[in-house]
């Protein structure tokens, strides 16, 4: 089995090229169901995706891709691996979202969602940077309409 | 310079400045609508309600997500919550919920009798159902049973019902929730299945029952229903007294805590479960004794229940009856290859005599151990019937020993065995010996003791494990709250000085002492 280890290439849009194996780049849905097609020449283009989102992408795959790792290793593994800056974890999600890896989309949302959690409007829209663009009457009316939910 | 020209650089300045203030803004808010959705269906619903009022970009997502999780804090908040929980449903917009949790702690019927129940029709009534009241009565007076019907309209996938009280009343489920072929988990806690309603859940991959009591005939109905099901777990259980599971799919079963009403002499229940690989059975058992009838599939067991020792107080033939039972469980698990064993079946191993158990094919031994209790033997017995082990896990358990014990149980626990026997014994096959200590017990006292039963243990497994590669102890937490010092890594650290210096039969063996929550 081994000695027929396959490898892609994977071409990010900054035209960059990542040889990977088969087994780990076929976490991706989207790059499985090419293969199962058969419809990969020599390179796979990833139009959407760059070649800094790609590394940590890969750094993910191969770490999950591990024989043995134990689920503890891996969750202080997830922990480290988001602890980036909000326009990292934005390109990741995208990156996950485009390669149809669920896994990867799930842990990198909750990441997102964990930095929403138990906050205020304010300090949600300071975190993430939102711009209020309701007038003070149109903020108050949506309030009001379920005000247990701001308290 | 032409007017025009002018016009047009203040045009291209205008432009500049709209482009950096929207790169400015929030990246977040440029993800396409499905991933903010997924990101808002992964919190708590009050959360993601809370989004709407961020911007306009956000007002309109959280109606799409497709995950809810409920949870009242607060009993004085119970009228709120139960509006905003109505109104999130009400205004949900998605086709298929994936997932519905629901914390009800604060939300029984019981709290609903006494003087509740009039606040709630009257809101109710009042805000969302102005007509045909009568039609409504009942969904009015039990939200939570409306709340499931509404996912259950919309093929809910996962639902888990929890409560963290113990003053709840049962909670009626709605009719439609039993022909409810979309889910695929089910977690109820205090419900009640009403027993002339047939069940067909064909999806349902995993089924939890808390705190509900059911009767034989439940189970059967329950069973056929659920073609698909892979997990079974009953805890809190009651009722029923025998349980055949024919399905091959079924690989997993799980009993925990028995509540006892039941008076009756014989107290057992028979389980009959060919295909099932994971057994569990854990918690308190009362005077319960689940017998295995037939499971000879199993591959994974963990037993690590205890029985109401003094219940059984009344003489030896009592013991006897525990005895047999334990007795016909290591002939029932002889092929399964990971066992895991609680104190109370070492305790019960300390009565009999060396040879009669039958030799087990288990390869990865868990024992749990109490540090205070004199357990040797009983261990010793148990590896001696385990010649094929490779890995052997001892844990330090973390509850503290059952005062109540009963003369018969310190009887045992006295005696001075003959252990002779043990010293021509080898280990022929055991390479990992893991101990494990997770417990809240303070072990500052056991620092001063010289020789405790786990040294001897392990002093034992030391000098007769010829192939032993790895002897590891681990401790998990580093300040004990009651004497706050480090005493369980200072017993572990020492534990290992002490056999450092012990004879080893074999030669590449190593001694590692850890420490850390997470390490294995």
């Amino acid at each position: 089995m081994s000695s027929s280890t396959k490898f892609l290439t994977l071409k990010t849009n900054d035209k960059e090229e990542f040889v990977l194996d088969e087994a780990i780049a076929i976490r991706s849905q989207t790059i499985k169901n090419m293969v199962e097609d058969d419809c990969v020449s020599n390179v796979i283009p990833l139009p959407n995706v760059d070649s800094k989102t790609m590394i940590k992408v890969i750094e993910y795959w191969k770490k999950h891709s591990e024989e043995g790792i134990s689920k503890d290793k891996l969750m202080d593994f997830d922990k480290a691996f988001v602890k980036v800056d909000q326009s990292i974890l934005y390109a990741l999600i995208l990156a996950a979202n485009f390669l149809n890896d669920a896994e990867m989309l799930d842990m990198i949302c909750q990441e997102v969602a964990n930095r929403i959690k138990g906050k205020t409007p304010e300090e949600i829209r300071k975190e993430f940077n939102i711009e209020n663009d309701f007038t003070p009457e149109e903020e108050e009316e949506i309030r009001n309409e379920n005000v247990w939910a701001f308290e | 310079m032409p007017e025009g020209s002018a016009q047009q650089t203040y045009k291209v300045e205008e432009t500049n400045k709209k482009m950096k203030r929207v790169e400015d803004q929030s990246r977040i808010s440029k993800l396409p609508d499905s991933l903010l959705i997924l990101i808002l269906s992964l919190l708590p619903t009050k959360d993601a309600f809370t989004t709407s009022v961020l911007s306009k970009r956000w007002e309109h997502l959280w109606p799409s997500i497709d995950s809810f999780f409920f949870s009242c804090k607060d009993k004085s908040q119970r009228k709120n919550f139960i509006s905003f929980v109505d109104y999130v449903l009400d205004h949900s917009t998605c086709s298929k919920i994936k997932n519905f949790h629901l914390n009800f702690t604060h939300l029984s019927k019981y709290e609903q009798r006494v003087g509740f129940v009039d606040d709630i029709v009257d809101f109710t009534i009042s805000r969302w159902v102005p007509t045909n009241e009568v039609k409504n009565k009942n969904k009015l007076l039990f939200p939570i049973s409306r709340w499931l019907g509404t996912a259950v309209e919309k093929n809910v996938e996962n639902i888990i019902l929890l409560s963290d009280s113990y003053e709840n009343d049962s909670i009626d489920l709605p009719d439609t929730i039993y022909k409810c072929s979309s889910l695929i988990t089910l977690d109820l806690t205090c419900c009640i299945l009403d027993k002339e309603i047939v069940i067909e859940w064909k999806s349902l991959k995993t089924l939890r029952l808390n705190d509900i009591t059911l009767d034989d005939d439940r189970i059967v109905n329950i069973l056929s229903g659920c073609p698909a099901l892979e997990i079974l777990e009953f805890l809190e259980f009651s009722g029923f007294r025998h349980m055949e599971i024919s399905s091959s799919n079924l690989k997993r079963l799980k009993f925990k805590n028995h509540l006892s009403y039941d008076n009756s002499d014989d107290l057992s229940l028979d389980i009959f479960a060919p295909h099932v690989q994971h057994l569990e059975i854990s918690g308190y058992m009362y005077d319960l004794r689940c017998r295995l009838v037939n499971v000879s599939s199993l591959v994974s067991v963990k037993l690590t229940f205890q029985m109401n020792w003094t219940w059984f107080d009344q003489g030896p033939d009592e013991h006897h009856v525990i005895k047999t039972l334990i007795e016909d469980y290591l002939q029932k698990l002889r092929n399964a290859t990971e066992l895991t064993f609680g104190t109370c079946f070492i305790e019960v191993l300390m009565q009999f005599d060396k040879m009669s158990l039958p030799e087990l094919k288990c390869k990865c031994l868990t024992l749990d151990w109490h540090i205070t209790e004199p357990y040797f033997y009983g261990a010793a017995i148990m590896l001696r019937a385990s010649p094929h082990v490779e890995t052997l896990n001892i844990t330090m358990e973390t509850t503290s020993l059952d005062l109540e014990q009963c003369p018969f149980e310190l009887g045992y626990l006295a005696k001075e065995h003959d252990i002779h026997f043990l010293s021509s014994f080898e280990f022929p096959n055991l390479k990992n010996v893991k101990v494990v200590n997770a417990s809240k017990i303070c072990l500052k006292e056991h620092l001063e003791w010289d020789n405790d039963d786990l040294f001897k243990l392990s002093e034992f497994l030391l000098k007769n494990t010829k192939v032993l590669e790895k002897f590891v102890i681990i401790s998990r937490r580093k300040n004990c709250s009651i004497c706050s010092m480090d005493c369980a890594s200072q017993y572990s650290s020492r534990l290992a000085t002490k056999l450092v210096c012990c004879p080893r039969s074999s030669t590449s063996s190593m001694i590692i002492c850890k420490e850390g929550a997470f390490c294995d």
